[in-house]
């Protein structure tokens, strides 16, 4: 019962915000880059999918906002904090909607993660530069496209080895 | 998370990607001038038709060649505009997110007032 205490979540909760965080600074090294503004492989995306999937989609929510933020902060891209909020909540509230229609495998809703990702920040983008942006939109959404299918992978692969994907309050849990 | 990959993924994929497509193939003219603006206001407008250059206030340089618009020598530090290379069709864009720097091909010639 001692996984439902909620020091634990919280403990959870920031073990996983401060691996998403390692992973966008190790994405901000990267020696390449993908030729497009705004698009990135979002590696930090499979730790938010991880959240969606195994915590609930307010935590999913709250995980995505202060992850934009710590990042923004931590790799020194102030003027990008805006930019990555809208498309961060976009995203997460897309794949929360996805998710919930039970249609869609995490390949569907990373998928369209990744492209919600790129429209908020082309909103974000239409707000505060101009909105001559959107003509970027199937640059943008397809580039996404391929990095939400990219970011899927290791998920994937995270999910044959039994237990580690185990929800909050799952069944190996219970067991205690 | 472990459940399998359906078809409905792959319908979702693809008309996401069908939906860019279609955008993408929209077809466009040939603009006739380039509209600079830094945090959203128009700080120049280049003709498309004579040679020219733009210096931004922070560094860099829009430059006008042949009918088709470039950012040079830009500050910032992921150099993504500079990679975006020329345009030159109505509607194409250029973009430096860090800068706040945006150029955008325009139809008209005298769309810009003062």
């Amino acid at each position: 019962m001692w996984d439902k205490s909620p020091t634990r979540r919280i403990a959870r909760f920031a073990l996983l915000l401060a691996a998403a965080l390692i992973l966008s600074w190790v994405e901000a090294i990267l020696p390449f880059q993908i030729p497009v503004p705004g698009v990135k492989l979002g590696f930090a995306n499979i730790v938010l999918l991880y959240v969606l999937y195994t915590d609930s989609v307010p935590s999913a929510v709250t995980f995505g906002i202060l992850r934009a933020l710590l990042s923004g902060f931590f790799l020194g891209r102030l003027s990008g904090i805006f930019f990555s909020l809208c498309g961060t909540v976009l995203a997460v509230c897309g794949m929360a909607l996805l998710k919930k229609c039970r249609c869609f495998s995490s390949l569907g809703v990373s998928v369209a993660g990744a492209v919600l990702h790129g429209v908020g920040q082309l909103c974000a983008a239409s707000l505060l530069l101009t909105p001559a942006v959107w003509s970027m939109l199937p640059l943008v959404g397809i580039s996404s496209a391929a990095c939400g299918v990219v970011t899927w992978l290791p998920l994937r692969i995270l999910g044959r080895y039994e237990g580690i994907l185990e929800p909050l309050g799952g069944k190996n849990m219970n067991k205690d | 998370m472990n459940q399998k990959v359906r078809i409905w993924d792959f319908l979702l994929i693809a008309a996401l990607v069908a939906a860019c497509a279609c955008a993408w193939l929209i077809p466009r003219e040939t603009g006739a001038s380039a509209t600079v603006s830094v945090d959203g206001e128009i700080v120049a407008v280049l003709p498309l038709s004579q040679e020219g250059e733009f210096l931004l206030p922070m560094g860099g340089r829009v430059v006008v060649r042949d009918g088709k618009v470039s950012l040079c020598d830009a500050v910032c530090e992921d150099k993504l505009c500079e990679n975006m290379g020329e345009i030159s069709e109505e509607g194409q864009t250029i973009l430096c997110l860090p800068l706040r720097v945006s150029v955008v091909i325009s139809g008209e010639v005298d769309a810009y007032v003062g």
